[in-house]
């Protein structure tokens, strides 16, 4: 009895200890966004009287709504799109026997793992050689399909008994009505995790935006964010002016994961589960 | 996979009897991977077969005609002692992330696998890291490691200790990185165990008590056991995500100083985007893909083996 | 299965066309493609020309330029100039990576500002239009116009490709109120002066010490360390790294040894330069190397707290400035229609005017010869003496190695200058090992 009492105590504290870790830089974000400039190197926990007016001068600073809009717009495209594109190729994978099965998915692992870095100078050519550097169309075309979204709902998919599809089959049934009427919608929790672990991932993903868009009113929140460090704090390190601007650019995420915290984790368990 | 599935669908399609069917079948499938095919084909496979190929000429911004070179950018890179860095950099980096952020996510994920109250609540902040774009948390941790004023040098002095400059000198710069790096992707870790220990049937840890087993006999001989999936799995996605580190590195110091925080993504980057050399930056863009499609090959390797087959 | 067997390989052939063609115009970014881009983009504009430009100064710099912009437009009813900031235009800045893809992809702006050590790559790429004839011709920005020595970085092998923008020079800061109570009357003219009076400047211990100098870690001024020492950077042929060669050290060296001996303080870090300003601004350190064009900054951070001023950088064997700062450069994609509108707005911000207002409202250098006669700008010299020193300091500027893989140079340079300054490595060794690693980025 005891010892099973100093176990759940060591383990509050362990888990306390590890959400105070993993809490605290977010703490400190939001400190030093309160703080006035002179304050900005006292080692205050909190300040005296907190600066509001740094979150309108970094609202001011830049026209974030604009971002916003443009990463909403351009990321709800592309998780809509890969919905479509990943549950046709996933369904083909789990329920339509192909030649050559294995070294398809093999092909979609290895797309997950390559990093933009390694590609985007062709992806660069080919978009602009069409006209599309710059627009709507270059942030959204390139991940259009997604490896992640097909390993995932493969996931999603297997878990499903093959005795129904197959019994739809037996009844006439086409496979797009089985896809639309039966996979689908006992996929549903899969779906929304792929929707909100990919709006995220590509939410707050730098590289990309950064090299295909060149005006402001094409410009996406991270890239927003990493100007407005050379921009307008980085120069003068002003950490407050910084950090409320890089609360403005996390919070729509944060906000999400609020909302969506089941599918996000449930995401992260099923692409493990499964190999 | 495939064998036991074609052979209960090949059952179906016998009954029915007919050949047409069955290519009609094969057109759809087809059919239905050809939209996501298509766009990774466009943006993922064919910008891929360009590395390889521009990796062949000698290309730079001021030679507006490439010429052939062969394996020469090959074994230039090979022979720089900065592409060494960078792959012994990321290497660090991935040793570190094993030694430091998989050990305490498995920790974490057993803790949170207890019946205790306000599970949740730890499990979304723990989690919570993963989901903060790494520019952010890259600009946060610039701030936490700043020379002055930045908390942790003011806690260092607070205990009497002189400040460190964490990102100015090559010995604490990488490490600031790695420190980073883990506070981001350990929750993820760890739900990843928590799903893996969650899949451990609890018939198994029953039947190791009857035996008589204590508690770290069952967690020995049953829970690690099922684990085996889930700890591959984060060792490959560990190993992956490392060799992508790009964002941090390029907010919080450049690649450098002196090198030292240089990555094998941020190396590509500074060859072909900083030095205006395509070429070298494209071998390196071919190594990296190479080495990826090992671990992918691994990866699916193993999880054939450990994972149960669908059925 | 045969029909099956051909689709795959339909597939393979498909994706390896594509590959060909996707290649093929990232390595060889011909006009073909190009010259449509450019006839649509005029076809669609159909009455001002529209003209893009893209720069990478940011903040209030960033506003300057905009409102000149919009000044521009209202005057030129004929024209639109679309500016946009586009992150750092510094070398390896965000701005310079965009025009390496614009430039790889065949759909550069019209006009940008380029970082005057990156001017040989550019105009080696043949992406960049000629200029030096519309200059000649020019009533405003004809070669005899500038100020001498502002040219220097316009040129690659004799003709020129960009006219001046947004210029600077590094000078010596120092502390006026430190030097009077150390008894020092003058600023040094000579490294040894220098390090005797940082001996002599340099008091307290702890977080209340005053350093007597502060070099930059940076390879803007190492360029000038490395050719006022009596040194050369790349051999005459510009085939070979020969900044390891003794002279080339010397100033190296003796910045390093005041670092050890604890009469100087470095800065490191990702903040480097900044926090460097920022020490001088605070009076922790009484001397040090930074762009004139901080002195705005400086004006602005150290108020009443103390006297100061800028001096010539000191001697070695000589003086040699490197240019810096960013030209404006128009490239050769664009239309005719869009070129010569291009020429129109640029021979209009560098006319005495304009020039004059850029650099009385940002700190930068004037361009022109005209410029220092105008009464605004003798007033903005009265008020801001500072600025005189960096106009001297022109006649003493030397151009940097007219090589277009020099900014592969400058990456080695720049780890090894982190050495030598952050982790104290020996000078001649750990140049030895850049000076190599530059060689094969040469070759």
């Amino acid at each position: 009895m005891k010892v099973q009492h100093i176990l759940k105590a060591a383990t509050y504290a362990a888990l306390s200890v590890a959400a105070a870790a993993c809490l605290a830089p977010v703490y400190w974000m939001i400190r030093t966004s309160l703080m006035p400039t002179n304050g900005l190197l006292s080692p205050a926990l909190w300040p005296a009287h907190p600066a509001w007016s740094n979150f309108v001068a970094a609202w001011r600073a830049q026209p974030f709504l604009l971002y916003l809009w443009n990463s909403v717009f351009t990321n709800g495209a592309i998780v809509v799109l890969q919905v479509i594109t990943s549950s046709l190729a996933a369904y083909a994978l789990v329920f339509i026997p192909l030649r050559g099965k294995r070294w398809l998915f093999f092909a979609v692992l290895v797309a997950m793992m390559v990093p933009m870095q390694a590609t985007f100078v062709p992806v660069y050519t080919m978009l602009s050689a069409v006209h599309l550097i710059n627009t709507y169309g270059a942030l959204i075309l390139p991940y259009a399909g997604s490896a992640f979204g097909i390993f995932l709902m493969r996931q999603g998919f297997l878990t499903l008994p093959r005795d129904i599809v197959d019994a739809a089959r037996v009844d006439g049934a086409s496979e797009w009505w089985i896809l639309t009427r039966i996979v689908l919608p006992n996929n549903k929790p899969t779906i929304v995790t792929l929707v909100l672990l990919n709006f995220v991932y590509h939410y707050n993903s730098l590289f990309w935006p950064l090299v295909a868009t060149n005006t402001t009113n094409m410009r996406v929140v991270p890239v927003a964010l990493s100007y407005f460090l050379t921009q307008d704090a980085g120069q003068t390190l002003q950490w407050n002016d910084a950090m409320a601007f890089d609360i403005f650019a996390v919070a729509p995420v944060v906000i999400l994961f609020l909302i969506g915290q089941r599918y996000f984790i449930q995401g992260v368990a099923q692409t493990a589960v499964k190999g | 996979m495939a064998k036991a599935a074609e052979a209960v669908i090949a059952q179906v399609e016998a009954k029915r009897s007919t050949r047409r069917r069955r290519m009609s079948l094969q057109m759809t499938g087809v059919a239905m991977m050809a939209p996501a095919l298509f766009f990774l084909m466009a943006f993922v496979f064919v910008p891929m077969g360009c590395a390889v190929y521009l990796s062949l000429y000698q290309s730079t911004l001021y030679t507006p005609k490439p010429v052939f070179a062969g394996l020469a950018n090959y074994a230039h890179l090979f022979s720089a002692p900065d592409f060494w860095q960078a792959a012994a950099n990321t290497v660090w980096l991935a040793v570190g992330m094993m030694a430091l952020s998989l050990p305490a996510a498995l920790l974490l994920a057993v803790l949170l696998n207890q019946r205790i109250r306000g599970r949740a609540v730890f499990r979304a902040a723990i989690f919570g890291p993963y989901v903060i774009p790494l520019v952010s948390s890259g600009l946060i941790f610039s701030l936490l490691f700043a020379t002055d004023g930045g908390p942790v040098n003011l806690a260092l002095q607070h205990l009497g200790l002189s400040p460190v400059n964490w990102l100015g000198q090559a010995r604490t710069a990488l490490l600031s990185v790695l420190i980073l790096t883990a506070w981001q992707f350990t929750g993820y870790y760890a739900i990843i165990f928590l799903a893996g220990l969650q899949s451990v049937p609890s018939s198994l840890v029953e039947a190791c008590q009857v035996d008589g087993g204590g508690r770290w006999q069952v967690f020995r001989h049953v829970t690690l056991r099922a684990l085996g999936p889930s700890l591959f799995f984060a060792v490959v996605i560990c190993l992956i995500q490392t060799f992508q580190t790009f964002d941090q590195v390029y907010v919080m110091t450049g690649g450098g100083p002196d090198g030292a925080t240089t990555t094998f993504a941020y190396y590509i980057f500074e060859k072909g985007f900083q030095a205006f050399n395509i070429g070298e930056s494209s071998a390196a863009s071919v190594v990296l893909i190479l080495v990826l499609a090992c671990l992918s090959y691994l990866q699916m390797r193993a999880s054939r083996r450990w994972v149960v087959e669908e059925s | 299965m045969m029909k099956r067997d051909r689709l795959w390989k339909t597939g393979a052939l498909l994706a390896l066309g594509l590959v060909a063609t996707g290649c093929g115009t990232a390595a060889a970014p011909s006009g073909g493609q190009t010259q449509t881009a450019g006839a649509s983009r005029a076809a669609a504009s159909s009455q001002p020309v529209t003209i893009t430009f893209w720069y990478g100064v940011g903040t209030t710099l960033s506003q300057d330029i905009q409102q000149m912009v919009q000044a521009f437009n209202q005057t030129h009813p004929g024209i639109k100039v679309v500016a946009t900031y586009q992150g750092s235009y510094s070398g390896g800045g965000e701005e310079q990576q965009k025009l390496l893809a614009a430039i790889k992809a065949g759909d550069p702006p019209t006009i940008a500002q380029i970082e005057v050590h990156a001017m040989p790559v550019f105009a080696a790429s043949g992406q960049l239009l000629d200029l030096t004839s519309l200059m000649q011709s020019s009533s405003v920005d004809k070669p005899s116009n500038f100020l001498p020595g502002i040219l220097v970085s316009t040129q690659y092998q004799g003709r020129y490709y960009a006219v001046p923008f947004n210029r600077s020079v590094p000078v010596l800061y120092y502390n006026k109120t430190l030097f009077a109570k150390a008894h020092i009357a003058s600023p040094p003219a000579t490294w040894a002066q220098l390090a005797a009076d940082a001996k002599k400047l340099t008091q307290g211990s702890g977080s209340n010490k005053i350093y007597g100098f502060e070099p930059l870690v940076d390879w803007w001024p190492w360029e000038y360390a490395v050719e006022s020492g009596g040194g050369s950077i790349l051999s005459p042929d510009l085939k070979r790294a020969t900044f390891d060669e003794p002279p080339a050290l010397s100033i190296l060296e003796t910045e390093q040894s005041l670092v050890k001996q604890g009469y100087a303080k470095v800065e490191t870090g990702p903040n480097y330069w900044d926090l460097m300003t920022q020490d001088f601004i605070s009076g922790k350190v009484a001397m040090d190397i930074d762009s004139i064009g901080s002195a705005g900054k400086v004006t602005k951070g150290v108020g009443n707290q103390f006297q100061w001023g800028t001096a010539l950088l000191p001697r070695g064997k000589s003086l040699a400035v490197p240019p810096g700062g960013g030209d404006l450069a128009i490239f050769k994609d664009a239309t005719p229609a869009q070129q010569k509108a291009a020429w129109t707005f640029i021979q209009w911000w560098t006319a005495p005017k304009q020039s004059v207002q850029w650099s009385t409202e940002t700190g930068y250098l004037p361009v022109q010869k005209a410029d220092l006669n105008d009464p605004t700008y003798q007033a903005y010299l009265q008020k801001h003496p500072q600025y005189r020193t960096a106009i001297e300091e022109l006649r003493y500027e030397h151009p940097s190695p007219e090589s277009p893989a020099y900014l592969a140079v400058l990456q080695p340079v720049q780890q090894a200058l982190q050495g030598i300054f952050d982790e104290g490595k020996p000078v001649a060794a750990t140049m030895q090992q850049a000076a190599q690693a530059a060689d094969q980025n040469l070759g």
